[in-house]
């Protein structure tokens, strides 16, 4: 699908689909916002010729998930920071099941949560993963599987689902 | 966890419902002042890479001097080494690259030629093919062109930073620009620690011979412009460097000189695709 109209179309159509995507993979919903907003912002000085591409959500979907792999590595080495300046911002609340599911998600480390968000929400194959994570298809079938171990164990559930070809 | 997907899309639903989102507009406010922050200039010295060119010199140091006896052709610059990078980048430092002309030996692990030539769809022209590459401090760096179709007036070309991952971070292209003398086409990317790295490149008229580019703040820096083969009608050039981080805009000027040292063409370096050149508004008269 190409984007052929104006970036604000573009944007309105793609931001919310975008902001949930990114909220599993980094988390917190500030955090969700702020990398989106920053790819956003990175498409919109280059939309004269991203809205060619044949899926430029897929474009701004990749800065974010950079940015958002990005920023928890920096979040990581901030931490011991981030606890003496007290608590974090407040977020909105989430129901019960999004809290669990994102708890168990944040276990994760970030390849494997953009992986499971990218084949198991977003419906990438295992090779459009792959592109889209800059590795080959074979560590992108290994982090789902370990993944979705990892989260059933959390979720105290069994994993039964396959990756798509 | 059969219902995974389902439980993935109720938590992506509820996020999107509950977030933030704000207008379009402020997204393209914030777009814009990224720009801003990455090409404007303060520019002091600068220094460069670059295309060494015919006499086998393999680079051009930067100079003030007036402009030397033109060499008769450019040929494939020859392996150099990268400047010494200091730690912290107070001013502009130049950077000694070595430039590749054409695909071979283009390390492109991430499909990064794919996502750069993909740009140039619309553009009619030959094949969208990668015609020199180069990398500097984990970054690569890419232009693409096509041959201009018989009787077409018009060059196709596209030039990209791609980070280590090989995310785009930057690009011009797709342009059915009617064929100038020259354009000048900046990017610029954060290099953590290092400042900002910055590329200024584009195609120039086969009668150039040597490009000066001028810095507002700095001495300036010749290079001479390289073939990538007959069937293009224009030559290309690029270079590098590294610049503190700026506070205002001040866009590098580039000037052509033809074999007796006459000025032929100048532009100011723009982030813009399409027609590269002209003086944007504000910039200090030549």
């Amino acid at each position: 699908m190409t984007a052929s109209g104006s970036f604000e179309e573009f944007y309105t159509g793609a931001v919310s689909r975008l902001l949930g995507q990114l909220f599993l993979v980094t988390g917190d919903l500030h955090e969700a916002e702020e990398v989106v907003q920053e790819a956003f912002a990175r498409a919109s000085v280059r939309w004269s010729w991203l809205r060619d591409y044949n899926a430029p959500e897929a474009w701004v979907r990749r800065v974010a998930m950079n940015l958002a792999a990005d920023r928890a590595r920096k979040l990581r080495r901030q931490a011991r920071a981030i606890l003496r300046m007290g608590p974090p911002l407040e977020a909105p609340e989430v129901s019960v099941e999004t809290l669990a599911l994102v708890e168990a998600l944040g276990t994760l480390p970030v390849r494997q949560r953009q992986a499971i968000v990218l084949h198991h929400l977003v419906g990438l194959p295992v090779e459009e993963v792959a592109q889209t994570l800059r590795m080959p298809a074979g560590t992108v079938k290994s982090l789902l599987s370990r993944g979705r171990r990892a989260l059933a164990a959390r979720l105290g559930e069994a994993e039964e689902v396959r990756d798509r070809p | 966890m059969s219902d995974l997907q389902t439980r993935l899309q109720t938590a992506a639903d509820e996020a999107a419902r509950l977030g933030f989102i704000p207008r379009p507009e402020a997204a393209i406010r914030r777009g814009r002042q990224r720009r801003r922050r990455l090409v404007g200039g303060t520019a002091s010295l600068v220094v460069l890479m670059l295309l060494a060119g015919a006499l086998g010199t393999g680079r051009l140091a930067s100079r003030q001097t007036p402009l030397a006896p033109a060499p008769t052709s450019s040929t494939t610059p020859t392996a150099t080494s990268v400047t010494r990078v200091p730690a912290a980048v107070t001013k502009v430092v130049p950077l000694d690259v070595q430039v590749h002309l054409g695909p071979s030996g283009f390390p492109d692990r991430w499909g990064m030629a794919s996502e750069l030539t993909g740009q140039m769809q619309r553009c009619e022209g030959g094949t969208a093919q990668v015609r020199m590459w180069a990398q500097v401090l984990g970054e690569t760096w890419v232009l693409a062109a096509k041959e201009p179709l018989p009787g077409k007036n018009w060059i196709c070309w596209s030039d990209g930073l791609f980070g280590s991952r090989g995310s785009l971070s930057a690009g011009h292209g797709g342009s059915k620009d009617r064929l100038k003398l020259l354009q000048a086409s900046e990017l610029g990317e954060p290099i953590r620690g290092k400042g900002e790295l910055a590329v200024v490149a584009g195609p120039v008229t086969r009668q150039a011979v040597r490009l000066r580019i001028l810095f507002r703040n700095g001495p300036p820096i010749e290079l001479v412009p390289l073939e990538l083969g007959p069937q293009f009608p224009v030559k290309f050039y690029a270079v590098f460097y590294l610049q503190p981080a700026k506070t205002a805009w001040m866009p590098e000027r580039v000037v052509a000189y033809d074999k007796a040292g006459r000025r032929i063409a100048e532009c100011y370096a723009a982030t813009r695709e399409g027609d590269v050149c002209d003086r944007p508004p504000g910039a200090p008269q030549p």
